[in-house]
């Protein structure tokens, strides 16, 4: 079974970002950028999935700027087989990147893709539904647990107040939850590696897909500042002012 | 109040320890600014690293005072609150035949001249203090047993808690937009919280020096250069502790290690970094090739971490002169303008001493340490403080 | 235009996240609609029917929509979505689970958890995990939207007449079933996704002292954090490590304890809803951004809250 497990460079979780004064988006040149997070826990399972032998190959999609082929090698080396970068300067959203990755899909033909359940940068959580949708294929969305058998994946997912199991035919689409698993540290000798596995650089024309945006940016501008806090002089205090007037506990 | 006798540009380990001082050593009005909060420039970004091994004499003046204060620092400021977060858990340089070995020998000489606590170890010796290490090429091995790590950001807040209970006036997130200036004297500053005035200011600007050179046109070299940090995961060959602090002169790199909660390591270059075009504290991106190359230079030294993890990276930025040491002391032209900027990556080590003798300078007391050396007028008369090792930050 | 919400229920009724969702929808000058899709979910049709503002409720009443499926809820969504301009899900596992299936079936865009309507085809949403707002256009036929509850004050729950109109259930998928649910023991959260999280510091001293914040984060149901200079000097485990090269964090309730506030730490915390922070020292730079701030002992304080709650 082959799996394919999309990433996407985002400017790492550490880095604060400023807003542009002109309000016409957030800084991000010269900024640190790293492989999404959630996504590196979509290429741990996957690689988990190959190491336990249910999958044949591991296949690392990117779609965006040329130094995603970054990101790319830390898939590699975390385990990925080989990659495919689909790259294009423009601003891509969700739907043309569902539609970019169903393109590869179609190529390549995997019985499962995982994705992370959302980018920390536009923080959307839609991709791996969307390429559901275009696939026709069943979806588990949220996943901590993912057991693959028999042609069928059982899932549990992250739900509000608990989790729930569900029963998929593959091929299906999976994104990724936090608690999932704990992806590895790359390893030193894996760096070295992956720099040697395959990386196949595509397009959106030559994958006939249109990757323009859909929405626009009208203004993106910083949130509220945070309001001063105040003394409370014991914990009695304290308590009456969190239960009544915060009101979080 | 508008008006003060001192006013400390920046709040980082060395302006707090400046200001500390500063209200330790009498000074009854003092103003310390910062654009941000206390130590959120490059003071976070430090290691912390602690040592006096250096190849300048003067350096190691500044750095046995300053460890004296770490060893002993809740008393030293008073507070039985205060903590650097000190590890004593000694400091091991080693060199293989080669370049570094006639500095390395000269320097270790010249520092038990000075009366450091110093010893010469055999391999044997050394593989007992640091058994995830190879020394089996290793020349010369020194170990100052007075030397570790410990906190920069912690020793900054705790210089600044004590500043204040001396009665400095602190205000944080406060821009300055110029130094003021009459007949080429000091008479204030102008920040975003309104004018102040004053007849010294002590800048300890950092990377941010450039604005200062600006503001009283004076020419002042100072380059920001970034450099990458990275913490290692070997679950065969943990780095506690108990393990010293170790710098591999026989890397490329000339690394720099330590253990990072115990168990990590961390490590980085101790050699030229990437130079920034403008002052810039944000992290930057560690391409996976600088880490190959890092590891294999690690695993060179420390077997086992041929197949460590990276667990995690971040970058810190150097304020770096041409020489690599601090300017410090008084700009000429400018009168009640005192400078202590430039540290290029090793300015933490330094801040207990660098702070108590600007502090001195600014108040007309003689210094413990002479500012001589480090004068500003040094890049234009040629006296370079350039230590025996070339670049970097062991000077 | 007519905006049709796809109600948050359990069959029975309906939940209070639906009621910010009509909130939000009614700011779109439009009818608003509800789709109510369950199993034996009369109740839940009724409840949708009485909210203030709804003028028709859609009923989609199977077995197969029992579990929320996404594939199933989709189906049912696309089978009544005809003359609606705009969908509107609460931002919920399930509204998230099944709006972008929805919208990509459609061929739109997908607009996730708005927090402000600024105009019919005009929405404000966090990016970057809140730390930047981005106003969005779209000029897609349909709008498929998830609305961030917290944002919009709840519709009234009484006051509504509308209809309860019976919609034939949309076929079942047969590559996804449903097999069983757990709902939450009291187990510690995840930390980078728990309501609540009680973070240790320098000040506790030792590991073993660390220890105090256990029964605090029991009764709080909450996460243990810490900060760098914790975990660097050994108090608490690496993986608890909260802020910049740890975790960030963003609960409704951040509790520093004998944490200093480095701001390495505060970039990892800073977006909490309400920040708590004990300390010895009145002028730890935590206090800068704490909401409520007790100077004080911790090792009285934190057993003494532990006890009051």
């Amino acid at each position: 079974m082959k799996i394919i497990t999309a990433v996407k460079r985002v400017v790492d979780y550490n880095v604060s970002v400023r807003v542009k004064s002109d309000q016409s988006g957030v800084d991000i040149a010269n900024v640190k950028m790293s492989m999404n997070p959630f996504d590196e826990i979509a290429v741990e399972e996957a690689t988990r999935l190959r190491e336990k032998g249910q999958a044949t190959e591991v296949i690392a999609v990117s779609c965006g700027v040329l130094q995603s082929q970054e990101t790319l090698r830390t898939a590699m080396a975390i385990g990925a087989d080989r990659a495919i970068l689909v790259q294009t300067d423009a601003e891509l959203q969700p739907l043309a990147v569902a539609k970019l990755l169903k393109a590869v899909v179609d190529k390549e033909q995997p019985q499962l893709v995982i994705l992370g359940k959302q980018a920390i940068d536009d923080d959307a959580n839609q991709t791996g539904q969307m390429l559901a949708a275009l696939l026709d294929w069943p979806q588990a969305t949220f996943a901590s647990k993912v057991e693959i058998a028999d042609g069928v994946a059982v899932v549990t997912r992250e739900v509000d107040g608990g989790a729930e199991t569900v029963r998929l035919t593959l091929p299906a689409i999976v994104t990724t939850d936090l608690r999932l698993n704990e992806p590895r540290y790359v390893t030193l000798p894996n760096i070295m590696k992956a720099k040697k596995k395959p990386l196949e650089i595509l397009t959106p024309e030559a994958l006939d897909v249109d990757p323009a945006p859909r929405l626009q940016t009208v203004r993106v501008v910083e949130p509220a500042a945070r309001k001063a806090g105040v003394k409370v002089a014991d914990v009695a205090a304290l308590v009456d002012k969190l239960k009544n007037e915060a009101k979080v506990i | 109040m508008k008006s003060f006798d001192v006013i400390v540009i920046g709040a980082g380990v060395v302006g707090s320890s400046v200001a500390f001082h500063l209200a330790r050593l009498g000074a009854k009005s003092v103003l310390l600014l910062d654009r941000g909060t206390i130590g959120a420039g490059t003071t976070s970004q430090s290691s912390g690293i602690l040592r006096t091994h250096y190849s300048v004499r003067e350096n190691v003046e500044l750095a046995r005072r300053s460890w004296d204060v770490f060893n002993n620092f809740a008393s030293y400021v008073g507070d039985d609150d205060a903590s650097a977060g000190l590890v004593k858990c000694g400091y091991l340089i080693a060199s293989p035949e080669g370049d570094k070995l006639d500095p390395l020998r000269a320097s270790l000489a010249q520092q038990v001249e000075q009366g450091i606590p110093l010893e010469f170890l055999s391999a044997q010796q050394a593989t007992e203090l640091l058994p995830i290490c190879r020394f089996d090429d290793a020349a010369v091995i020194g170990y100052e047993p007075e030397a570790g790590f410990a906190d920069a950001y912690m020793v900054a807040t705790s210089f600044a808690r004590g500043a204040r209970r001396g009665g400095v006036t602190v205000k944080e997130n406060v821009n300055v937009n110029r130094v003021l200036i009459e007949n080429g004297k000091v008479v204030g500053v102008s920040t975003s919280a309104g004018d102040f005035t004053c007849d010294t200011v002590i800048s300890t600007q950092n990377i941010w020096t450039p604005e200062l050179a600006a503001w009283v046109n004076v020419p002042m070299p100072v380059v920001p250069e970034r450099h990458a940090v990275l913490a290692l995961e070997c679950e065969a060959a943990p780095y506690t502790f108990k393990m010293p602090v170790y710098k591999d002169l026989g890397s490329p790199g000339m690394l720099y290690c330590r253990s990072y909660g115990g168990n990590q390591m961390l490590v980085s270059e101790g050699i030229v970094g990437e130079k920034l075009f403008g002052p810039e504290a944000e992290q930057g991106d560690i391409p996976l090739d600088y880490v190959a190359e890092v590891g294999e230079q690690v695993a060179d030294r420390f077997p086992a971490y041929a197949e460590a993890g990276l667990a995690s990276s971040w970058t810190g930025v150097y304020d770096v002169t041409p020489d690599w040491n601090p300017v410090l002391g008084r700009v000429p032209g400018v009168q009640g303008l005192i400078v202590g900027y430039g540290f290029s990556g090793h300015g933490f080590k330094l801040s207990p001493t660098v702070g108590k003798v600007l502090a001195q300078e600014a108040l007309g007391l003689a210094t413990d340490v002479s500012l001589a050396p480090y004068a500003i007028t040094r890049f234009a008369s040629g006296n370079l403080l350039t230590g025996k090792y070339g670049l970097g930050a062991v000077s | 235009m007519t905006t049709l919400v796809i109600a948050e229920h359990d069959h029975g009724a309906i939940k209070s996240a639906t009621l910010n969702t009509v909130a939000a929808a009614r700011l779109l000058g439009a009818p608003v609609h509800v789709l109510v899709a369950g199993l034996n979910a009369r109740g839940a049709a009724d409840a949708a029917a009485a909210i203030e503002g709804v003028e028709k409720v859609l009923l989609a009443d199977a077995a197969h929509l029992g579990d929320f499926l996404a594939e199933n809820v989709s189906a049912q969504v696309l089978a009544v979505a005809d003359g609606y301009s705009h969908l509107l899900f609460a931002a919920t596992a399930n509204g998230k689970n099944v709006a972008p299936r929805v919208a990509a079936k459609l061929d739109v865009a997908q607009i996730s958890e708005i927090i402000s309507v600024e105009s019919a085809d005009t929405f404000a949403r966090p990016i970057y995990a809140g730390n930047a707002i981005a106003t969005v256009r779209s000029a897609d036929a349909v709008k498929v939207i998830t609305v961030r509850t917290t944002a919009f004050d709840a519709a009234a729950a009484v006051g509504g007449s509308a209809l309860v109109e019976a919609v034939a259930p949309a076929a079942a998928s047969d590559k996804v079933s449903f097999m069983s649910r757990e709902v939450s023991k009291n187990e510690r959260p995840e930390l980078t996704s728990a309501r609540t999280v009680v973070s240790g510091g320098r000040g506790l001293g030792s590991a073993e002292n660390f220890k105090i914040l256990d029964p605090l984060a029991e009764k709080l149901g909450a996460a243990l954090g810490a900060s760098r200079a914790a975990v660097d000097a050994g108090y608490a485990p690496n993986d608890w490590q909260v802020g910049q090269t740890g975790k960030i964090v963003a609960p409704q309730l951040y509790i520093a304890v004998g944490i200093s506030g480095a701001i390495q730490h505060l970039a990892g915390m800073k977006d909490a809803k309400v920040i708590v922070a004990i300390n010895k020292d009145a002028e730890a730079p935590i206090f800068g951004v704490a909401d409520y701030a007790l100077a004080g002992d911790l090792f009285h304080a934190v057993p003494q809250l532990t006890a009051a709650l």
